[in-house]
């Protein structure tokens, strides 16, 4: 479908050149979005928050509130409709209006109630403080079990019952397969509520315009579907509204696409007020509600072979969305679908796919959004169906894996699988751990009573999200004719100024994975100019970048989509540059070559003109272009992958995402028997990701994307009482893993055969998520296999395994001296 | 996140200190490290109007020798604690102890009497200052007073130091010879508030039996708990693994701890009696001290 | 004396006097980024726990987010924007750079300013001492490897160096 000689070529991509990004960072200089200079006049917001899991508003007194010192205004819900606000609008069909700002009930502890407007932060907090709410406390829903049940107090009164979303999807026959299996093996697992913890915090700058001209700043990570979203909610047109997104990002993961609520907010704010307004969320803001991934309860059934074959699965999915279904929710339902099978062969399933809402914060992307869920269930159920029939864990997943000869490959639900050895990426990681010895390692050390465990997950790694894949919310009567969605469009802009240099434009609103480098790179070979000497230009600005509403830095599409972009832009440039040495040196078209940034008559290197000279032409001397030609040299181009070109189907089957690697991660880990400390004795982590565009950048992506695996599988976990009071409202007691919690990895790719990619012209997949979505499988089946126990939920902290390990022993554990 | 509204004094001398706290009886909370302190501000969970910044005050910056015992004034640091040499040759509990405090940064900031003053029962200084016997200067504008480590704690986050006071210095008994300590904790991340934690001072007779031995555990109550009948268990007896396991047993039962997020109730009596037993087993072996504590770096 | 709530600041920072007025309440991080302009101190969590806000104070690394403005009155601040004066804080940036020790960039400057303090105390401490000292600076996207690595190759090319 696509193809491309460009990358195999290459001078700079495919090397870990130093990055662009860091002479700035590494010397306080980055910009990020508390660093952004204000206008005059902009005043400083905080946000009363709600103490109440559910309660009903009553009166809002704000008096005391308004004598405070430097205070302008407070903004209340009622003010927020007053002046026009319109419920965001959400993908899940259900009346359930949600709006930036409580205005009837607050549903979760830390909804915002009202809004602080004064002339410095500290101000506005001290002011918050003075407000005084009347609360009509309601009883709370908090559970998952509790929300499904129809007794239970309901959160939303227009929609009556809890459930926003219920579908069934079926593909192949899993009645048939359940009936002929000789196994039928069930299970139930529960993942947390974990929320990645961007360092930076969100932090919005709003200005309402004479007009409705509306700007706002914020550290917003895309996709930019919230653009109209936004706009509509404001009730703006979308050209009215200018979003800027600052060049540096500290950290995003996800959890800053869901900020787009409070950009609505602070510019109604500042419609209210009259001035521009400025948030910065603090942290008790940031964990109590920010955003977070859902927790899960998964029942598996599988339909199992006696040779071990898994047949059919049969999956009930319930995500707890928290307390309203805000967009792009309940994407963590449908983000895997093309890959629910994993990098397995089973044909049939049978899934039933359930978003409840309760009195918690709302969901929205996280790292590893509605994958690492998935393969936590997938994977321990592995290893119990390995354990069944007596095989070894490593085996099970052999007898299923896809082979490579069947690549390209068409999963039952829609997925294409251009491409991978997966097979091989499993023997390469059981190598890189050194299984075998390992499993020696581990009968020794039984020998010795101490508890030591191996674990192994794999995992299709889903990659640049098809827009086309929520449709499937929707029953396929719903759908509405001319409604689907469809591709992942990504943009970039190249130009080239009088002097020969090259500046990028991206849109791509990067969070540290060093776009502006890798950018830099393709340019520079297309170009045969140094990377260091291109000037990119990261952030966003809608009004004036190149952009489609899929731009945006989440669902690692960077590598498929944001560098292909750049570039054949920067190959357009090449090809006008092309031009007008043909006509400047009079040699037919065909005869000009581009090699090392000038173009030449082949063979003859005397006749030849550079990349300044011919830029110079392009902006001084249009009497010597071709006479059609436009003068100066620029180029924007688009790319989405050509497999999204298609939407969802009359069957429920959609093909998710872009790009499909696959990671196969083995550890060993030694459980102290006395405080049940779990330490990571050994990580081997093997990815397929296709072309590797930065060595360097890669691995980082991998070190931290297994960490936030590693974070779930033991620290990480948003707990709220059965009052729904949020007990981890704290760094102190959200526990993010530091350095001495991390372990090293032994990391390794298979190699990448050029031309191998059908779906993305430079053979880049996306690994931005990749060990995210295995670690806490991989963990977990380690951890059980030391204790000899079944393990069905995260995390696992010390006190859980001591209480888990004490069950199922007679008698409860004893030091080994 | 912003510090509440707050009235600013420094002074430069320790009775002018004393005199302000005695005219804002009440209304001044004083200034240490303020590492437990502005956490608490910046969450508005305390909104004293006066902040009364002691870090002026050299005459609490010091280490004496009083003979039998080091004066350490309330001023020192976490990380003096760690590093200085008089601290880590009469006192090497608390360089001991002082390694697992939060972090670098903290430790750079953080003093000792700060850290006693804010009587939180999971903290490593209050366990080892319990563990000693140490003795708490308190100071008002008024009167002196010494109170003894077990009179000092008198709940969760709640000490003997009452507004119009400041404790000063702490007299820390040196260690006798032929004494070994060991300490170990469990924390759910390396920094991390202690789960459990227990702290050994063993001093043996020239046969060999133990003269006196001293434990407390951290994490237990609602201010560090000092084992006494364990420790009588083991005074006058040799230290053999029965005895550890029978402290041990014996420390676990005597314990009456409360769950909360991090570990259960259960658990936490469950880290008592295995923390018990290897912070003994160390002492048999005589480390000094627990494993992760290398001092060719400190 | 009598409290106040105005308090007058005077303290090198980067090797420059600064003298301002500055609130009683106001935290050393919010005086460096709103009073000086040194927006090169990050505020993560404003609780202590993160430390991207941490700086130098007389040398040692202290959380800015945790300090009082008012309290540096008499001292000398190092912030990321002043490290490039320190030998170890230069030879930090540069291992940064060539160990890829950074995504986001956001907690970096606390990192530079802990590790640069560490690293001059300890040249010759373990791998193991470094994530020690490292373990009060969290970090979301690194996963903390190649940090270590970048300040292990500096402290012993400095070490090969002399």
């Amino acid at each position: 479908m696509v193809t491309t000689s460009a990358t195999e070529n290459s001078q700079w991509t495919g090397t870990s050149v130093p990055r662009k990004e860091d002479i700035r960072l590494l010397s306080g200089q980055g910009q990020f979005m508390a660093d952004v200079a204000t206008r005059a006049g902009t005043r400083q917001a905080a946000i009363l928050r709600s103490p109440h899991a559910h309660a009903r508003i009553g009166a809002i007194n704000v008096d005391a509130a308004l004598k405070c010192r430097g205070v302008l205004a407070v903004v209340t819900g009622n003010d927020i409709l007053a002046a026009g606000a319109r419920p965001l609008a959400v993908a899940a069909p259900v009346p359930a209006d949600y709006y930036p700002i409580a205005t009837d009930k607050v549903r979760y502890v830390g909804e915002p109630v009202a809004v602080v407007v004064a002339r410095t932060r500290a101000e506005a907090e001290d002011a918050a403080a003075k407000i005084v709410v009347q609360y009509l406390p309601l009883p709370p829903v908090v559970a998952i079990e509790d929300a499904l049940n129809p007794d239970s107090p309901v959160l939303h009164d227009t929609l009556g019952h809890n459930v926003a979303v219920n579908r069934r999807l079926r593909y192949g026959d899993p009645d048939q397969a359940f009936a002929a299996a000789d196994h039928v093996i069930a299970g139930r697992y529960w993942y947390p509520k974990v929320t990645s913890t961007p360092i930076e915090t969100y932090g919005v700058i709003a200005e309402w315009g004479e007009g409705g001209a509306v700007t706002i700043w914020a550290n917003f990570q895309g996709p930019f579907s919230m653009h109209p979203v936004m706009a509509r909610a404001l009730g703006i047109d979308q050209n009215q509204l200018r979003v800027i997104v600052p060049p540096d990002i500290g950290g995003a993961f996800g959890i800053k696409i869901s900020i787009y609520p409070y950009m609505v907010l602070m510019a109604l704010v500042a419609k209210c007020v009259g001035t521009p307004v400025r948030w910065i969320e603090d942290r008790l803001e940031a964990l109590a509600a920010s955003s977070s991934g859902t927790d899960r309860l998964t029942d598996l059934t599988a339909a199992v072979s006696d040779t071990g074959e898994v047949l059919a699965w049969r999956m009930r999915l319930v995500d707890n969305v928290g307390a309203y279904i805000r967009a792009p929710e309940p994407g963590c339902l449908f983000r895997a679908t093309g890959n629910l099978v994993s990098g397995y062969k089973t044909q049939h399933l049978d899934v039933e796919a359930i978003a409840v809402m309760t009195n918690k914060c709302p969901t929205g992307p996280n790292r590893g959004y509605g994958v690492s869920a998935l393969y936590f269930a997938m994977e321990r159920h592995m290893d119990k169906i390995a354990a069944q029939l007596g095989k070894d864990p490593a085996d099970i997943r052999r007898i299923n894996l896809i082979s490579a000869d069947r690549m390209p490959y068409r999963t039952p639900s829609g997925g294409y699988y251009d491409s991978g050895d997966y097979p091989a990426t499993l023997e390469r990681a059981l190598v890189r751990a050194g299984y075998d010895a390992l499993r020696q390692e581990q009968l020794s050390a039984r020998k010795e009573g101490r508890l030591f465990g191996i674990g192994i997950a794999v995992g299709v790694d889903p990659s640049v999200s098809n827009m086309g894949y929520i449709d499937i919310v929707e029953p396929k009567e719903n759908r509405q004719l001319h409604r689907s969605k469809s591709g992942a469009g990504q943009a970039a802009h190249v130009q080239v100024d009088a002097g020969g240099g090259v500046t990028i434009t991206l849109s791509t609103c990067a969070q540290g994975q060093g776009h502006e480098t890798v950018a830099s790179q393709v340019a520079a070979d297309v170009l045969g100019v140094h990377p260091k000497d291109i000037r990119v230009i990261g952030g966003m600005d809608s009004s004036t970048r190149d952009w489609t509403i899929a731009t945006g830095a989440y669902s690692s599409r960077f590598a498929a989509t944001g560098a292909v972009a750049t570039q054949q832009a920067a190959q357009t440039i090449q090809d006008k540059l092309l031009d007008i040495a043909s006509h400047v040196l009079e040699a037919d078209r065909a005869d000009i070559e581009w090699i090392k940034g000038t173009a030449q008559v082949k063979g003859v290197p005397s006749r030849a003109l550079s990349l300044r000279q011919l830029a110079g032409l392009a902006h001084w001397d249009v009497a010597s272009l071709p006479s059609e030609m436009e003068p100066g040299l620029s180029a924007q181009a688009y790319f989405t992958p050509p497999t999204l070109r298609e939407s969802l189907d009359q069957e429920d089957r959609v093909n998710s995402s872009g790009t499909y690697g696959f990671m196969a991660d083995v550890v060993a880990v030694e459980v102290d028997p006395g405080t049940f400390a779990v330490k990571v004795y050994r990580y081997a982590t093997v990815h397929d990701i296709g072309k590797v565009l930065n060595p360097a950048i890669v691995e980082g992506q991998i070190y931290g994307a297994t960490l936030h695996g590693i974070g779930a599988a033991l620290l990480e976990e948003m707990v709220y009482d059965d009052q729904g009071q949020l007990i981890t409202g704290t760094l102190m007691d959200y526990l993010v893993p530091s350095a001495t919690d991390a372990p090293s990895l032994i990391i390794d790719h298979m190699e990448y055969t050029p031309g191998s990619s059908l779906t993305t012209p430079l053979g880049a997949k996306g690994v931005g998520e990749s060990s995210t979505e295995t670690a806490p499988a991989a963990l977990a089946n380690a951890v059980a296999d030391a204790l000899g126990i079944d393990i069905n939920q995260l995390p696992m902290t010390p006190s859980r395994l001591f209480d888990w390990y004490r069950k199922t022993e007679p008698t409860s554990p004893q030091e080994v001296q | 996140m912003k510090f509440p509204p707050i009235r600013y004094l420094r002074p430069s001398a320790l009775p002018q200190a004393l005199d302000d706290l005695k005219q804002h009886d009440g209304s001044i909370k004083v200034l240490a490290g303020g590492q437990s302190l502005f956490p608490l501000m910046a969450m508005r969970l305390t909104e004293p109007e006066i902040i009364l910044d002691i870090n002026a005050l050299d005459e609490l910056k010091e280490i004496r020798d009083m003979g039998d015992c080091l004066a350490i004034g309330a001023l020192i640091r976490h990380q003096q604690l760690i590093e200085d040499v008089t601290i880590q040759q009469q006192t090497p509990v608390l360089s001991l102890v002082a390694r697992h405090i939060g972090h670098l940064a903290i430790r750079c900031r953080g003093t000792i009497g700060g850290s006693l003053v804010h009587s939180d029962p999971s903290a490593e200084l209050p366990l080892a200052i319990c563990a000693l016997d140490g003795e708490l200067i308190v100071q008002s504008a008024d009167e002196t007073k010494v109170v003894p480590a077990e009179e000092f704690f008198l709940s969760y986050l709640t000490s003997a130091v009452a507004a119009n006071e400041m404790l000063t210095t702490i007299r820390v008994p040196k260690m006798a010879n032929q004494t070994k300590i060991a300490f170990d904790e469990v924390a759910s991340r390396a920094g991390d508030f202690a789960l459990v934690s227990v702290l050994a001072i063993v001093t043996f007779r020239d046969d060999g039996a133990i003269q006196r031995a001293r434990l407390a555990i951290g994490g237990v109550s609602d201010v560090p708990f000092r084992a006494r009948d364990a420790e009588l268990l083991m005074n006058d007896a040799a230290l053999t693994p029965e005895l550890v396991t029978r402290v041990a047993r014996t420390v676990s039962e005597a314990i009456e701890p409360v769950g909360d997020l991090h570990a259960s109730a259960d658990f936490r009596r469950h880290l008592a009696r295995v923390l018990t037993g290897r912070v003994l087993n160390k002492v048999i072996a005589g480390a000094k001290g627990d494993l992760s504590w290398n001092p060719s770096v400190w | 004396m009598e409290p106040i709530s105005l308090v007058m600041v005077d303290v090198l920072v980067n090797g420059h006097r600064e003298q301002h007025q500055v609130q009683a309440r106001q935290s050393l991080a919010d005086f460096l980024r709103d009073q000086l302009g040194l927006l090169g101190t990050h505020i993560g969590c404003e609780h202590g726990v993160c430390g991207a806000c941490t700086v130098l104070i007389d040398g040692e690394p202290v959380r800015s987010c945790l300090s009082l403005a008012a309290s540096v009155s008499g001292h000398e601040v190092v912030t990321i924007e002043g490290l490039k004066d320190l030998p170890w804080g230069q030879r930090l940036q540069k291992a940064f750079l060539e160990h890829h020790a950074l995504q986001c960039g956001f907690c970096t400057p606390g990192i530079l300013t802990t590790m640069t303090y560490f690293a001059t105390r300890h040249p010759k401490a373990t791998e193991a001492d470094f994530r020690d000292a490292l373990s009060g600076n969290l970090c979301r996207c690194t996963g903390y490897q190649s940090i270590v690595t970048a300040v292990v190759s500096a402290v012993s090319s400095e070490h090969n160096d002399a």
